[in-house]
C-alpha cells in the first residue's frame, strides 16, 4: 500500500463533492455527471495506485525503440482512414500490427536479461 | 538498479530514443517547430488586421490562418513544452533513473509529431484547412458547414496530440509516485515536481473528454449524428478549460525554481504552495462553463463563484513567490528577468479572468477582442515569459552551456516591449466592440490605430522571438561551458553532470526537504 496514491484520491474525492453540490443546485446535466465521472475516475486511478503501485527492485530501461515510433506512425496512418478511406485503416492497422509484435519481442527480450 | 540496452546513435537513434531526456527534447524541438509556424501565421494575421480594408488575406484564408494559430499554440506548442518540461525534469529532480514506461513516451512523442503533421497537411486538401478556430465548434465543424477533409486532418491531428499529452502524463505521474529516490518523500517533492504532478491530473482528468468530443464532430460528418451543440461545448470545455492550467502550471513552477535560486533563499510556505496547487487544480476542473455563460444553458451562479475563487489559491502562490523575493537577495540574471516579467504581466492576465468570470461583464465582452487580450496575457505574457524562464535557466543544465546573457537581455526586453504594445490595445479594442475572428473591422479612428500600435507591436515580438533563436543557435554551437551547477541550484537536477548522463546519477546527496543542495551548503557553512 502506498500512500501516495491517496492523494490522487483525495482530490477526485474533491471533485466527486463538487459534482453533488452542482446536482443539489442545478439539477441532473451535463455539469455534474462530466464532474463526477473525472472525479469517480480520479478516486479509482489513486486508489490502484495506492494498492497495486511500488518501486521495482531493477528497471530495465530500453534505450531505443524502433517498433514504439513505428506504432505511433501505425496508428496515425490508421487514423487516415477518416479521410481516405477503409484501405488506409488496414495499411495503418498492418504497419501497428507488426509494430506491435516488435514491442512485445523487445519486451520479452528484456525480461529475459533481467532473469539473468 | 537500471539496466540499459540496445544502445544506439544518429539522427535514426535519436529519433527512436526511449531516454526520458531524448523523448523530451524530441517533444521540444516539435514544438519549437510548431511554434515558430504559428508565430508566422499570427504575424500574417496582425499585418492583415492594421488596418481596416482588405489587404493581406483573403477571409477564407484568414479563417484558414486564425484556426492553426491557435491549434498549434495550444496543442503543439504550450500543452508539449509544459509536459516536455516535466518529462525532462521530474526524474532528475526526484533522484529516479527513468521515467515508467519509457516506450510509451517514445511512441507518444511520435504521435504528438504525426498529430501536426495531420493538422497541417489540411492544407494541401481541396477545400483547404480547418477554419472555425481552434474549438472546431458544432455545428459549424459538421458536415454542411466545413465540407472537405481538411476539418476531419485537423480532428485526427488533435487527437492524436491530445492522446500523447494523456501518455505522456500518466507515465510522469506513475514516475513521481513510484520512483523517487529514498528521502525523497511526498512533502520533500521540489515546487516545479509539484506544479508538473498537478498538470497531470488535470490532463489524465479533462483531456479525455476532448476525445469524446473530437468523436462527436467525426460522428456528425461521417455518419450524420444529430449532435446537441451544447454537448459538444461542455465536452470540449470540460477539456479546455483544464488544458489553460495544464499551460500554466509547470512555468509557474519554472518561476518558483529561479525565484528561489535567484534570490539565494529557501522558499517562503511550501506548504501552503503545495496545498493551494492541489486547490488550484481542483478548482480549474471546475470552471469549465464559465466559457457557456452567454449560452443560457449552465448555471451560471455556481461557475462565477468558483471561478471567481481561483484568485485565493493564486494569491497564496503570488504571496509566497513575492515573500521569498523578499527574504532573499536578487540576482538579475536573464532566468530572474523573465520570473519578474512573469509575475506582474500574469497578474494583469488573472486580473482581467477576474472580470469575464462575472456573467453581468462577460455578455459584453465575451467574443470581444478583450478576451483575446485577457488570454494572450495569461499564455503569451504569462506562461510565454515563464516558459523563457525556464529555457535561460536549464539551457546548462541540458546542454552544459550557457545561454548568450548579452542576447538573452536583448531577447527580454524586445520582448516586453513587443508583448505589451501587442496585447494591451485588445482590451480597449474589445471594449469598444471589436469582435474577435474577423478579417476585418469599421473604419473608425479609434479601432484603426489601436490596431496598428497591436500589430507594431507583433512585428517587435516577431524580432524578440529571431533574437532568442539566434541566442539558441549561437550558445548551442559555442556557448560559454556551465558546469555542473553554474547558478547555485537547490534542487537535485544539480547535483548531477551538465548533460546528465543516460542514467542521471552516479550517487544522489541525502534529501532531507524539498532543496537538498540547499541544505548541504547551508551544512557546510
Amino acid at each position: 500500500m502506498r500512500r501516495e496514491g491517496l492523494v490522487i484520491s483525495a482530490w477526485g474525492a474533491i471533485l466527486v463533492l463538487h459534482s453533488l453540490v452542482l446536482f443539489v443546485w442545478q439539477g441532473p446535466g451535463w455539469s455534474p455527471l462530466l464532474l463526477l465521472t473525472a472525479g469517480l475516475a480520479s478516486v479509482t486511478a489513486g486508489l490502484v495506485a495506492a494498492w497495486r503501485g511500488r518501486t521495482p527492485r531493477l528497471v530495465m530501461a530500453p534505450d531505443l525503440s524502433p517498433p514504439a515510433a513505428l506504432l505511433a506512425v501505425g496508428v496515425a496512418v490508421a487514423a487516415g482512414a477518416f479521410v481516405a478511406g477503409t484501405w488506409l485503416a488496414w495499411l495503418g492497422g498492418g504497419i501497428a500490427l507488426v509494430a506491435a509484435a516488435g514491442v512485445v519481442r523487445e519486451t520479452l527480450a528484456m525480461r529475459r536479461e533481467a532473469r539473468r | 538498479m537500471t539496466v540499459a540496452v540496445l544502445p544506439g546513435r544518429g539522427v535514426i537513434g535519436w529519433a527512436v530514443a526511449a531516454d526520458h531526456k531524448s523523448v523530451a527534447a524530441r517533444v521540444a524541438a516539435a514544438a519549437g517547430i510548431f511554434m515558430v509556424l504559428g508565430g508566422a501565421v499570427s504575424l500574417v494575421m496582425r499585418a492583415e488586421l492594421a488596418h481596416s480594408g482588405m489587404q493581406v488575406t483573403f477571409r477564407d484564408t484568414y479563417n484558414e490562418l486564425f484556426t492553426p494559430h491557435g491549434t498549434t499554440m495550444v496543442y503543439l506548442v504550450m500543452v508539449p513544452l509544459a509536459l516536455a518540461l516535466g518529462a525532462y525534469l521530474v526524474p532528475l529532480q526526484i533522484g529516479a533513473a527513468e521515467l515508467v514506461a519509457p516506450r510509451v513516451n517514445l511512441f507518444a512523442s511520435w504521435l504528438l509529431v504525426l498529430g501536426g503533421l495531420s493538422i497541417y497537411g489540411g492544407f494541401m486538401t481541396a477545400h483547404g484547412a480547418a477554419r472555425n478556430g481552434w474549438t472546431e465548434f458544432l455545428p459549424l465543424s459538421g458536415e454542411s458547414f466545413s465540407p472537405g477533409p481538411g476539418t476531419d486532418m485537423w480532428v485526427i491531428g488533435v487527437a492524436l496530440a491530445d492522446a500523447a499529452a494523456i501518455l505522456l502524463a500518466a507515465t510522469i505521474l506513475l514516475t513521481i509516485l513510484t520512483r523517487r529516490a529514498p528521502g525523497m518523500t511526498m512533502l520533500r517533492l521540489p515546487v516545479f515536481t509539484w506544479t508538473v504532478l498537478v498538470t497531470c491530473l488535470l490532463t489524465l482528468f479533462g483531456f479525455p473528454a476532448l476525445e469524446a468530443a473530437l468523436g462527436l464532430i467525426e460522428a456528425q460528418r461521417h455518419f450524420g449524428a444529430d449532435i446537441d451543440p451544447v454537448a459538444y461545448l461542455h465536452l470540449f470545455w470540460f477539456f479546455g478549460h483544464p488544458a489553460v492550467y495544464v499551460m500554466f502550471f509547470p512555468f509557474l513552477g519554472a518561476v518558483a525554481e529561479v525565484v528561489q535560486v535567484f534570490s539565494g533563499a529557501r522558499l517562503v510556505g511550501y506548504r501552503a504552495l503545495v496545498l493551494a496547487l492541489l486547490g488550484f487544480a481542483t478548482g480549474s476542473m471546475t470552471v469549465w462553463a464559465h466559457h457557456m455563460f452567454t449560452t443560457g444553458q449552465v448555471l451560471n451562479e455556481y461557475f462565477a463563484i468558483t471561478s471567481t475563487s481561483l484568485l485565493i489559491f493564486a494569491g497564496v502562490e503570488y504571496f509566497d513567490l513575492t515573500a521569498t523575493l523578499w527574504r532573499g537577495v536578487v540576482r538579475f540574471s536573464v532566468p530572474m528577468l523573465f520570473a519578474l516579467a512573469f509575475l506582474a504581466q500574469f497578474a494583469i492576465g488573472g486580473l482581467t479572468g477576474v472580470i469575464v468570470a462575472s456573467p453581468v461583464l462577460d455578455y459584453h465582452l465575451n467574443d470581444s477582442y478583450f478576451v483575446v487580450g485577457h488570454f494572450h496575457y495569461t499564455l503569451f505574457a504569462g506562461s510565454m515569459f515563464a516558459l523563457f524562464a525556464g529555457v535561460y535557466y536549464w539551457f546548462p543544465k541540458v546542454t552544459g552551456r550557457f545561454l548568450s546573457e548579452r542576447l538573452g537581455r536583448a531577447h527580454f526586453w524586445l520582448l516586453v516591449v513587443g508583448t505589451n504594445v501587442t496585447f494591451f490595445p485588445m482590451f480597449a479594442l474589445g471594449y469598444l466592440g471589436m469582435t474577435r475572428r474577423v478579417a476585418d473591422y469599421p473604419e473608425r479612428a479609434s479601432l484603426d490605430w489601436l490596431n496598428a500600435v497591436s500589430s507594431a507591436g507583433a512585428a517587435i515580438t516577431g524580432l524578440a522571438m529571431l533574437v532568442f533563436f539566434w541566442n539558441l543557435a549561437v550558445s548551442l554551437a559555442a556557448g560559454r561551458a556551465a558546469g555542473d551547477d553554474p547558478w547555485g541550484g537547490h534542487t537535485l537536477e544539480w547535483a548531477t553532470s551538465s548533460p546528465p548522463p543516460r542514467h542521471n546519477f552516479d550517487r544522489l546527496p541525502p534529501i532531507r526537504s524539498f532543496a537538498p543542495l540547499l541544505d548541504l551548503r547551508e551544512q557546510r557553512r
